[in-house]
């Protein structure tokens, strides 16, 4: 598709914004401690776990009607599977219509509960593996989690029909396993592997081993796009973090397009209402369950989100590419905003 | 600029267009997931052989 076409794809999508994808910061508390989470999570959280009802409340304030086939609510955190209500939140979702999905990282993902999920609706789970054991470890802090997560990918990836994807971190010491993290995951009958890299908030802000140099990030893409033109029974795909240049529609199934606040929405742990939980909620969260309807919110404000001149500054200010990339993903603006985190752009220019 | 969108996503080669994950969640769940009859079987209450409950030790807990 013509990048014109696309635009006005993009503007008909923008005007139309039709939530289509609700995250629900469901906990915050996890059994790990990895050393890039965006959200610095961590075993005692001080946020308490939202209770169901609050939740439901939120949801049943959009209307069903407005809700399109495929509607999907994803459980985030934290880690989901902590929450001892986990299938009965799934059910209860399940129950409105509506889809309903997971991000884990695995450690607690076995038949029992895979059973128990799948029973109350489960449709949809994204299980993160960080590279091959030694790198996944260090990368997640514990000893047994390479072990645990591969074993869930197992039993998910033998669902039929199930949308299920693993999910990679690549940073600098998992870079070069990524032919034998490919293998693996082959073996293992997984289906969908997402790559994406790591922007620099929370734990991994100040950790140097994270970032990829601008010619490591090209080594990336070129990897991904030699698994895509090979065809492979496994699709290998990049996140839809950013805009890519001249490997747009390289790399992944359509051109880059951040739907965050267009079709994504999300409550957070204490109730604001934002898009996706990693984007910067004391900037951009548009109202609170609390205080306010949300599809309310939802249809009157997000115009950040929706109308995005305001990123024309810093090094998008000039940038030829503006009108493709409107200031790459809402996830790489924080703080007072003068400029994205990431210029993913930038670094594809690299030879 | 609603109905046009619905005769796009009925053009198979565009549908793709409408699929989408946000970068750090889990895939959409496909529509038919809960009605195909392969799937449906799964989506029945049963006794899972460890009730599947969440984790009441500090297993996988790094601190």
């Amino acid at each position: 598709m013509s990048p014109a076409l696309f635009r006005l794809f993009r503007a008909g999508e923008t005007h139309v914004h039709e939530l289509s994808y609700l995250f629900w910061e469901c906990t915050t508390r996890c059994n790990l401690h990895c050393r890039h989470c965006g959200s610095d999570c961590s075993v005692q959280s001080r946020e308490k776990d939202m209770p169901l009802a609050d939740f439901l409340q939120a949801l049943d304030t959009v209307p069903a009607a407005q809700r399109p086939a495929g509607f999907t609510v994803i459980l985030t955190g934290g880690e989901p599977l902590l929450r001892p209500d986990l299938a009965a939140c799934g059910q209860a979702i399940r129950e409105r219509g509506c889809g309903w999905g997971i991000v884990s990282n695995g450690f607690h993902y076995n038949a029992g509960m895979q059973q128990r999920l799948l029973a109350a609706g489960l449709g949809s789970m994204t299980i993160s593996l960080d590279g091959l054991e030694e790198s996944h470890n260090w990368m997640r802090g514990n000893p047994k989690s390479f072990t645990r997560a591969l074993a869930a990918i197992r039993l998910a990836a033998a669902v039929p029909r199930f949308a299920f994807d693993v999910v990679t971190c690549v940073h600098k010491r998992n870079l070069t396993e990524l032919p034998a993290l490919h293998a693996l995951l082959s073996d293992a009958g997984v289906r969908q592997w997402r790559l994406f890299t790591i922007i620099p908030i929370g734990r991994a802000r100040e950790d140097a081993d994270m970032h990829l140099s601008d010619a490591e990030f090209v080594s990336l893409m070129d990897f991904i796009r030699q698994k895509r033109r090979e065809r492979l029974p496994m699709k290998t795909t990049f996140s839809c973090e950013g805009y890519l240049g001249r490997y747009e529609q390289q790399v992944r199934d359509t051109p880059y397009f951040c739907r965050a606040g267009i079709n994504i929405a999300s409550v957070l742990i204490d109730g604001r209402i934002c898009a996706c939980p990693n984007i910067d909620r004391d900037v951009f969260s548009q109202g609170s369950i609390y205080t306010d309807n949300f599809y309310e919110v939802w249809e009157q404000r997000f115009e950040a989100f929706r109308k995005r001149d305001w990123a024309k500054k810093g090094i998008c200010a000039g940038c030829g590419k503006f009108r493709d990339c409107l200031g790459n993903g809402m996830h790489n603006w924080h703080g007072a905003c003068e400029g994205p985190l990431n210029c993913h752009y930038r670094k594809t220019l690299t030879t | 600029m609603k109905l046009f969108r619905k005769i796009l996503r009925g053009l198979s080669l565009t549908s793709v267009l409408f699929i989408f994950q946000a970068c750090y969640g889990a895939p959409q769940v496909n529509p038919d997931f809960y009605e195909n009859e392969e799937t449906k079987t799964l989506q029945c209450p049963d006794d899972a052989e460890d009730g599947g409950q969440a984790p009441a030790g500090p297993e996988g807990s790094a601190e």
